[in-house]
Formats: structure tokens, C-alpha cells, sequence
């Protein structure tokens, strides 16, 4: 390399440096710490006993992490299709140059800034039995309160809608920006094909938007499979472990139980899930595309 | 030039806007009991406050005025706050002065993670000597005493007698209380039967302790000792399946509240939708206020008793509440100030048990106001006759959270009682397996 | 008539009006470019033909038809996008058949046409590739290909030349003629560039300021321009305006008088507003104004710039009124900008244009 080259390349480390300092210090280093708290058995205060992949061990065996894994995926599940589904029609409905597709879209984005403690807040006030808004409602159709947040077959269903509600404005963002990416021509051209709506959408929208739609589903998902917020405040994990996701059991196991090293471990299995689903979704999808000339 | 000049002008600016350093010991004082600054705000009329909320606020804003030589920093946190407490300790950046429960002491205890407070005691001038026994008993492990007690909180049964009259349980102005399981169900049925209400009003979401405290008022009253030793539980046992198959009775014949949190059964009693709440010492200050005023359903008809007795003996379960000390090395100014906060603590526990706590210092408990506050002679000997867990007991929110997560199942029908209490037996003794 | 119709299409966006009372008829095969410069209304009428607008007032009817009411796809027209708006994540196999999938043509039928299409348009190696992967032409020649195997009445061309860089530009416009050969239905071209719709339309409609200005054949439009603006639009270099007066009549033709003094014998016959004094503009096109022999009369002029383009060269020069003129000379010329030169001018074929835009051109000759 030429000395103006070697200059160039140090320049860049330069400026990258900063940064990767800091994302290491974060988020590598902490990760390679996690992965040695968990073959040891470890209190949250500094006491250390190494007992190798016992941890792990003692975690594929657990009943109530079984529960909290299978909440978790019920969740995801419940949430990531509507979700993106919802979104992504919300985004088409949006996509205007209407004021008030202007004003909409920033109604529906509005339920994103506020924090998870005022979302169960409002939430707890609609689904509560005792005077909530939904009570009231059934109340007023004579019909008996429904005990959304302590009723076993209700918890779940409870906190996938809270978390539809709150999420939605991002995703919407992301279709929007990838649907304005799309050049208005082709729309011409298929109506001119004489496609019909529904064909546009399928064979037109759908394959263009592609990538946003796995971005938004890789995301959603990765996000989905941590919940704790709601969980913990809307129904404390309860009624009797049927809300309690894996992310909330990694927090009571740690900070209620100081079995610092048991929770990392789980920490890693989840993390581990996590990286698996995220990259099966993106292989799944882009295995079609080919290279580009 | 300009450009100089400017540069000079900015700085200037900035340095004018440095303040001369803050050179005033400060303590930070972390307490649950809720926030209420919307209506205490800075007040600092202790007298008139009502509440935990209030009267720990204002008092500590009484303390921040009349000691303008120290600096308070208060933390609120919500109840019961030892998440963040030990994400603090395990962080090196934890509080001065915290509030825990009794029940809890000896986990942080026996790891050293809060210091004994002889010294701060003694530099007080507190004498131990002063404490009730069951305050006394709350906060010595290992013979050392490792906070100092606020209060014992009793179990009660607060009772609305309008109610109770009109379901015909009442007999020479006091409530017709059960002495057995049978006479429960019964009375239970006939008040449902007479009124339409449920008879026993109940927080069961998001409410371990309260199931908990049940749980173990009768397991104490029947002689079973729950924690053996310090590493197991015993709650597979007849004792235990009775007491369970009890609340489930309850619940199975809608004899009480359902679905019902604890901010919800707690207004669901002023409004008079049940007969009895067994909640605790804490809401008897907010229950009588209540009554006071002339619109309540209360109204002139609000009874206290401890908790019946209905297998063995009558063995009231108390917990309490203290202030500890987590371990840091401090300044001497510091600890000075400490010392300041908790004697003036100490000398306004009367207004502390205006609550309807009892008061940890047994001087309180004799003097004329104290007896002149409503109920109390109902529930004074609970300071006395109270017992608590054994010392050795640790884990004890982790452990109250597990059974509590077993016992809903169990109570709402979920689980069969012999799997819940068996589950519960089991994880809690996983629980201290893994204890370090 | 069995081809395109538009009558009296307006269209206003807003408070501005694009098109004005637009009145056109095409016969079916007939080749027509609309040409004009950017905000003269020929892609917005383009546009309404496909039916991608909507039309305030008038009609729409092709081959009998009226089509200003139904969808786009429902009206038998293809069109080829400026930037070909080809589907990027369909091969070129899927695009073509687009259209026909929709259309529910039969699976062999559609597999034949695009077969054919393809033959004729030397992409058949290419239908398996994508869009992504090919050169601009390949990627039109795949455009207009799509629009072939719609057998559409009409074709819609959208500026096809613009995109394309000169090489390429000569190539695609021979391929435009051919395909005009191959197919039996008609072409619309819109294009900004006159020597395109000179060389390819067999009538050119001349929009300008939201109306059409002249419809006619390309030598129609060249030789008898209906107006200044067409006069000056079309062919290039533009015609050169000269103001001017009317001298006088020489019989029944009319004499123009030019500021330097010059006095020219047209062959414009004497008509309204072309009485004596009657101020007028004189257009003379290039190759009607050379370099006058040594020794003879002329007009004095000033040469600016100079233009040689291998087979003639183009004068840039100015009269002694000051007026700007254009002369030809034959190969490269050594005349040099700034030089004093002579210009001999046909004047028999000079056009005049009267205040009120109205051109007369020269007559029969006698």
C-alpha cells in the first residue's frame, strides 16, 4: 500500500474507533462476561463457584421455564403476524399525500414514544373487571365483566393486544418508507396490464416491499421474544406463571432469587433462540434473490 | 478579534454558572409506601398528615427543614423495592438508609450486605432496650441488631358492622367472629345469603403476600413450623392442605372478592361491597379516616379484630418494618447525620403508628394518646404476642413470591390443592438448594 | 374511423389549465408524435389517452370505442414508460406476460407471443434474466416487447429516445420504424426532439401552451408552418425571424422591407393584413441563405459564430440593423467569426408572419 493509502486506512480506523470502543465495551464484552457468569453458579453480590453447564442443564429441566418459553412463543406468535399484517394495511391506507393521512399517521405513531409503564397504565384502566373500560362496556350489553388480567386464558390474549396497540407506529414507518421507494411507474404499468387491485398488491407491492417486510418481521420478532415490561407490570407474570415470559423469569430468578448465574444462563439460551429464529427468517427470504448484475 | 472575544464571553458565562461546591453531608433515604407529593408536596405539618404516604413524607420534610445542615435525597421506590436494592448493593452505589421488612433482614444480613446499627444506635441515644419484643425479635439475628425497628404490622380483620348487622353477626356491638373452619363457611354462607355480598373482600392478583400471610397466620396457630431450617420449607402437610382447601372453599362459593388487585379490594371496602377485609395494621389509619366523614358507607360502622382463631391456638403473625444500613464505608459527617435521622425517627414513632401500625418503641404503646386512637386496645397486645418467622429464614420476598404464584393456583381452582402446595414445597426448596 | 379519436379534451389541475379544447382524429396504423416543448400539455394528453388521468371535459374513443371512461387496462392500449417501469423482481419472461396473465389469455398463446416478440426483438437469450441485469436498451427492447404482445389498437410511446445516448439513440430509432412495419396498430409517440418526430411520425401534431398548434405531415409541418412558434420549433438550426415591413406588392406578391434597407421580392401572395406598411416577421430557413459570389448583391452582414459539421457549415451572423440571421455554406467553410460578409437569400422561399401570429407562405411558382 501506498504511504497516501496506509494514511487513508488509518484515518478511517480513526473515526470507526470511537465507536467500536464503545459498542465492544457494551455490548461484546458484557456478552463474553454473561457466557462465564453462566458456568458458574453465581450470586447477584460477587460469589463465584464454577459447576461447569449444570445451569444449563438445570434450565432445559425447569417446568416454569418451560411455561415461561411456551408464553413467550404464544405471545410472539399472537403478535408478529397481526402486527405486520395491521402495519403493513395501515401503511397502504396511509400512503397519501392527504392531510389527513398526514394527521393519521402521526396518530398512529403517537402510541410509540410513550413508555411501557404509561401504555400498562392506560391498559390496566380498559381491562380491569372492576369499573374498566371494557367492563363498563360489557356491563352496559348485561354482560359480565370479563377478568382479563388474572383469568389464565385471558392473561395472554391481554398482553398481545397491549403490545399490538403500542407497537404499531414503527412498523407502519418502515412499510411507509419502503412503499414510497417503490417508483410510481410500475404502478402505471400494471394498471395498464390490467392488473386489479388485489394483483397489484400480491404480485406488484408485496415482492417490492420484500426486504422492509423481513426487516419488520426479523425485528418484531427479535423484540417480541423479550417482553418483560407488560408482563411484569400488567400482570406480574401471574396468574400463577400463565403471563410470565422468559424475559421476566430471567429478571425474577436474578434480582428476586440472586441466582445470577442460573439467569445468565438462561440469558444465553434466549439469546441463542433469538440469533436462530432472526437468521432462519432472513435465509428464508433472501435464499431467493439472486446477485445483481 | 471578535472571535476572541466572543470565546472569552462564553467562557465567562460558563464559569459564572459554576456554584460553590455543595459542602453538606448528604444522606440518601430509599422508602416504599408510595408517592403522594401531589398532596404533600413540602409539607411538613407531620400532625395533620394522614397515611404511610404522608406521614413518612412530611416527616422527612420536617427533618430536611429543621436540619438545613444536611442534605436528604430521597428515593421512592415501589413496593417492595429489593430489586432495586440489590441491584444497587451488587452495583457498589447503594442508599444510606433503607426501609425492609423485618422478614427480610437476615438474607442481607448474613451476607454483610447492611452493617448492625449499635453504633448508630447508641449515637442516637436509642436503646435497644426501649424496642417492643416482637420489634426487638424482628430485627436481631446472630445476636446483633442489624436495623432499627419502625413498626410491627399485625394481620386484621376489618370489619364493616353494617353489613355484618344486617346479616345478623352482630352481638352487643361487636362483630360475630368464627372459631373454626366450619363456623367460617357458615357464617360466610349466611352473610351471603342475608346481604347479597361476598363475605370476605380479598386482593388475589398481584398479591402474594397477602395469601401468604394467611397462609401462615394459620400454619403458625396450628403449631407447624413452616421453615424447619434454613434451607427447607414444609408445606406438604394436612395442616397446610386444610388451611388451602379453606380460601379455595371460599372462592369455589364466591364467600369472597375475585379477580380483585390490591388498590381494588382496598376501595371495595370503603364502598362497602363485602364484610370483612383481613389486611393488615397499615390501612387501619386510612379506614378510620375514612369512616369519619359522614357520606362514607363506613361511616360509624367500621370494627378492627385480629384474626380469628380457627384451628390451634390464637397465634397472631406479625412482620414489620425497619431501617437498615446497607454496607458502604461513609464519612463521619455522614454517619452523623444518619445517626441525626434516625433519632428523630425515633421520637416521632407515635405519629408513625397513627397508621395503624404498632409502634416499635414500647414507651408509645403506653402513653395516653396512643391509647386514645381508635381500635388500638382491639390490637395492643399484638406488639407483645406476635410472632414472626425464625431469624434463619432467608429468601423470604423470593419465597413469599413463589408460594404466593402456587397458592392462586391453587385458591382459583387451577391447580388442585396437593400439586400447589407440592410445587410449592418443591421450588422453594430449589430455591434454597441453589443458595449460596 | 377506426382509430383514435380525442374530442375537445381539457384538463385543469388546480386553478391551471393544461390542456385547452384538445381535438385530434388518428387513423389506425398511423404513426403520430406529439412534439412540443416541457409544459405544452403533450405527456399530460399522452397520460389521458392511457387513461393514467383523468379528463375534465371531452372524449376519448378508440377504434369506435369510447374509452375515456374505462380503466386503463380495459381500453387495448400499451404503452413504453420513459424509464420502461419494468417489474425489477419479474424476469423478463414474467413481465411480458403480465399483462396477457391478467387479461386470462391462454397459457400456449401467451408462450407464443412472447416467443415471437422476443425473435423479432433479439431478446430471447435474455428471458430469463431480470431487469437488474441488463443494459438500458435491452432493458427498452424488453419494454417495447411487453407492449407488442398485448396486440393493443394503439401504441403509446413516452419520450423512447430521451433516456438513450446518441449511439444508441440512432440504433433504437431505426428499431421504432421497424416496429412501426410490424405491427397494424397505431403509435403516438410523445417527444420533445423534432428531428425525432420529423424522421419517424407520419403526421406530427405540434402542441404548444396547451393547445395544438399545427397537425400535419412532417414536410407540412416543415414547410408550411401554421404559426411562428411552429415555424421556429420545427427544424433545426430554427428558422431565422426577422422583423420587418411590407414594401409594397409586386403584382400579386408581396415586397418585404428589411431595416438595413434590403427589398425583397417573396412569393407570398398579397393577402388581409398584408397591406403596405403592414409590420410583419420574415422567416428564412438556413438553407435558404448562402454566402453571396463575389461581386454580386446582397446583404451585408457580420458573422458571430460559426458551426461546421463536416458536410456544411452553419453561419451565425448578424444584419447591419443588428438582426440575427442563419446562413449555410457547402463543406467546411473558412469563414471566420467576426469576417464581413455578403448573404444572397432566396427570397422566394421566405414565409411572413403577421402581428397576430397568421404565416403566409409562398405560392405555387408560377
Amino acid at each position: 500500500m501506498t504511504g497516501a493509502a496506509r494514511r487513508d486506512g488509518w484515518v478511517g480506523y480513526a473515526f470507526v474507533g470511537p465507536f467500536l470502543l464503545v459498542y465492544a465495551a457494551i455490548l461484546i464484552v458484557p456478552l463474553l462476561m454473561g457466557l462465564w457468569i453462566s458456568l458458574n453458579n453465581a450470586d447477584l453480590f460477587g460469589r463465584r463457584e464454577w459447576v461447569g453447564l449444570a445451569n444449563y442443564a438445570q434450565a432445559l429441566g425447569d417446568p416454569v421455564l418451560g411455561q415461561a418459553f411456551a408464553n413467550t412463543l404464544t405471545l410472539t406468535l399472537l403478535i408478529v403476524p397481526p402486527l405486520t399484517v395491521i402495519a403493513l394495511l395501515l401503511a397502504l391506507a396511509l400512503n397519501r399525500a392527504t392531510r389527513l393521512a398526514a394527521i393519521l399517521r402521526g396518530v398512529f405513531f403517537s402510541s410509540l414514544v410513550l413508555s411501557v409503564t404509561i401504555v400498562t397504565l392506560i391498559w390496566r384502566f380498559i381491562l380491569t373487571p372492576d369499573a374498566g373500560l371494557v367492563a363498563v362496556g360489557l356491563g352496559a350489553l348485561g354482560r359480565a365483566p370479563v377478568p382479563f388480567l388474572s383469568d389464565p386464558a385471558y392473561v395472554i390474549p391481554a398482553l398481545a393486544v397491549t403490545t399490538l396497540w403500542w407497537s404499531l407506529g414503527f412498523p407502519i414507518m418502515l412499510f411507509l418508507a419502503g412503499l414510497q421507494q417503490v417508483p410510481h411507474d410500475i404502478y402505471e404499468a400494471a394498471a395498464l396490464d390490467g392488473a386489479g387491485r388485489w394483483t397489484v398488491f400480491r404480485r406488484i407491492t408485496l415482492p417490492s416491499i420484500r426486504r422492509t417486510l423481513l426487516l419488520v418481521v426479523m425485528l418484531q420478532t427479535a423484540a417480541q421474544l423479550q417482553i418483560f415490561g407488560q408482563a411484569q407490570l400488567l400482570t406480574g407474570g401471574g396468574p400463577g406463571g400463565a403471563s410470565r415470559t422468559i424475559v421476566l423469569y430471567i429478571f425474577e430468578v436474578s434480582f428476586g432469587r440472586w441466582e445470577l448465574g442460573y439467569a445468565t444462563a438462561i440469558a444465553e439460551l434466549l439469546f441463542g433462540m433469538i440469533l436462530a429464529v432472526t437468521l432462519l427468517q432472513y435465509w428464508l427470504v433472501i435464499r431467493h434473490e439472486e446477485q445483481r448484475a | 478579534m471578535r472571535k476572541r472575544a466572543l470565546a472569552f464571553g462564553f467562557a465567562g458565562v460558563l464559569l459564572a454558572g459554576c456554584q460553590p461546591a455543595d459542602e453538606r453531608p448528604e444522606i440518601v433515604v430509599q422508602r416504599f409506601f408510595g408517592e403522594c407529593g401531589a398532596v404533600y408536596g413540602a409539607s411538613t405539618d407531620v400532625a395533620g398528615a394522614e397515611t404511610e404516604c404522608g406521614i413518612l413524607t412530611t416527616l422527612i420534610n420536617r427533618f430536611a427543614a429543621e436540619n438545613p445542615d444536611i442534605r436528604v435525597k430521597v428515593n421512592v421506590v415501589a413496593w417492595p423495592g429489593y430489586p432495586q436494592l440489590a441491584a444497587q448493593i451488587a452495583a457498589g452505589d447503594p442508599p444510606d438508609l433503607v426501609t425492609m421488612h423485618q422478614s427480610v433482614i437476615a438474607d442481607y444480613s448474613s451476607r454483610g450486605l447492611i452493617e448492625p446499627v449499635e453504633p448508630l444506635l447508641a449515637e442516637a441515644n436509642i436503646d435497644p432496650a426501649a424496642f417492643t419484643p416482637a420489634a426487638r425479635a424482628g430485627v436481631e439475628k446472630e445476636g446483633r441488631l442489624y436495623a432499627m425497628p419502625w413498626d410491627t404490622i399485625g394481620r386484621l380483620f376489618h370489619v364493616n358492622t353494617a353489613l355484618m348487622a344486617e346479616a345478623g353477626l352482630m352481638r352487643e356491638g361487636r362483630p360475630v367472629l368464627p372459631n373454626s373452619p366450619e363456623e367460617l363457611l357458615a357464617q360466610a354462607r349466611q352473610f351471603k345469603q342475608r346481604t347479597g355480598k361476598p363475605y370476605l373482600i380479598q386482593a388475589q392478583v398481584s398479591a402474594p403476600d397477602f395469601m401468604v400471610a394467611f397462609l401462615y397466620t394459620y400454619l403458625l396457630a396450628q403449631g407447624q413450623p413452616i421453615f424447619p431450617d434454613a434451607r427447607h420449607v414444609r408445606l406438604d402437610t394436612p395442616e397446610a392442605r386444610r388451611v388451602v382447601a379453606l380460601m379455595r372453599q371460599l372462592n369455589a362459593e364466591g364467600l369472597t372478592t375475585r379477580n380483585q388487585d390490591f388498590p381494588a379490594a382496598t376501595a371495595a371496602f370503603t364502598q362497602g361491597r363485602g364484610g370483612i377485609f383481613p389486611v393488615g395494621t397499615w390501612m387501619l389509619g386510612p379506614y378510620d379516616a375514612e369512616a369519619a366523614r359522614r357520606s362514607s358507607a363506613l361511616h360509624g360502622h367500621y370494627a378492627v379484630a385480629p384474626f380469628p382463631r380457627l384451628w390451634g391456638s390464637p397465634a397472631p403473625f406479625v412482620d414489620g418494618h425497619a431501617w437498615v444500613v446497607p454496607a458502604a464505608s461513609r464519612s463521619r459527617a455522614e454517619r452523623a447525620a444518619m445517626a441525626r435521622f434516625l433519632g428523630f425517627l425515633a421520637r416521632y414513632n407515635y405519629d408513625w403508628s397513627r397508621t395503624g401500625q404498632l409502634p416499635a418503641f414500647a414507651a408509645v404503646l403506653a402513653t395516653p394518646e396512643f391509647q386514645a386512637l381508635p381500635h388500638r386496645e382491639d390490637i395492643a397486645a399484638l406488639a407483645r404476642t406476635g410472632r414472626q418467622l425464625p431469624g434463619y429464614v432467608e429468601r423470604q420476598s423470593a419465597v413469599q413470591g413463589l408460594i404466593g404464584e402456587e397458592l392462586e393456583a391453587a385458591i382459583t381452582g387451577t391447580k388442585p390443592v396437593d400439586a400447589a402446595l407440592r410445587d410449592a414445597e418443591r421450588r422453594v426448596n430449589r430455591l434454597y438448594a441453589q443458595m449460596m | 374511423m377506426s382509430g383514435l379519436e380525442l374530442i375537445d379534451v381539457s384538463k385543469s389541475y388546480g386553478a391551471t389549465r393544461v390542456l385547452d379544447g384538445v381535438s385530434l382524429a388518428i387513423g389506425a396504423g398511423e404513426f403520430v408524435a406529439f412534439l412540443g416543448p416541457s409544459g405544452s400539455g403533450k405527456s399530460t394528453l399522452l397520460r389521458i389517452i392511457a387513461g393514467l388521468e383523468s379528463l375534465d371535459a371531452g372524449e376519448v374513443w378508440l377504434g369506435g370505442e369510447r374509452i375515456d371512461g374505462l380503466a386503463p387496462g380495459a381500453r387495448g392500449i400499451a404503452m413504453v414508460f420513459q424509464h420502461y417501469a419494468l417489474y425489477p423482481h419479474m424476469t423478463v419472461r414474467e413481465n411480458m406476460a403480465f399483462g396477457l396473465v391478467n387479461a386470462g389469455v391462454p397459457k400456449d398463446e401467451i408462450a407464443r407471443r412472447i416467443a415471437q416478440a422476443a425473435e423479432t426483438l433479439e431478446i430471447a437469450t435474455q428471458l430469463d434474466k431480470k431487469p437488474g441485469q441488463m443494459s438500458g436498451g435491452q432493458r427498452q427492447r424488453v419494454a417495447i416487447g411487453r407492449a407488442i404482445v398485448k396486440k393493443p389498437k394503439l401504441f403509446l410511446l413516452d419520450e423512447p429516445l430521451s433516456n438513450l445516448d446518441a449511439a444508441l439513440r440512432g440504433r433504437t430509432r431505426v428499431e421504432l420504424a421497424q416496429l412501426r412495419t410490424r405491427v397494424d396498430a397505431a403509435l403516438v409517440m410523445v417527444t420533445h426532439d423534432q428531428s425525432e418526430a420529423m424522421t419517424l411520425a407520419d403526421r406530427i401534431v405540434v402542441m404548444n401552451d396547451r393547445r395544438i398548434q399545427q397537425v400535419g405531415t412532417p414536410a407540412e409541418v416543415y414547410a408550411r408552418p401554421a404559426n411562428a412558434f411552429v415555424a421556429g420549433f420545427v427544424g433545426s438550426p430554427a428558422m431565422a425571424m426577422l422583423p420587418a415591413r411590407v414594401a409594397g406588392h409586386d403584382g400579386a406578391r408581396v415586397r418585404i422591407g428589411l431595416p438595413c434597407g434590403a427589398d425583397l421580392p417573396t412569393a407570398i401572395p398579397a393577402a388581409a393584413g398584408l397591406e403596405e406598411g403592414a409590420p410583419v416577421t420574415l422567416g428564412l430557413r438556413a438553407e435558404h441563405v448562402t454566402l453571396a459570389p463575389p461581386a454580386t448583391p446582397g446583404l451585408p452582414a457580420r458573422i458571430d459564430l460559426v458551426e461546421r459539421l463536416g458536410d456544411r457549415t452553419y453561419l451565425y451572423a448578424r444584419l447591419s440593423d443588428g438582426s440575427e440571421i442563419i446562413a449555410h455554406a457547402p463543406g467546411f467553410s473558412a469563414v471566420r467569426p467576426g469576417e464581413a460578409v455578403t448573404l444572397a437569400v432566396d427570397a422566394a422561399a421566405a414565409h411572413v408572419f403577421t402581428a397576430d401570429g397568421t404565416a403566409h407562405h409562398p405560392g405555387p411558382r408560377a
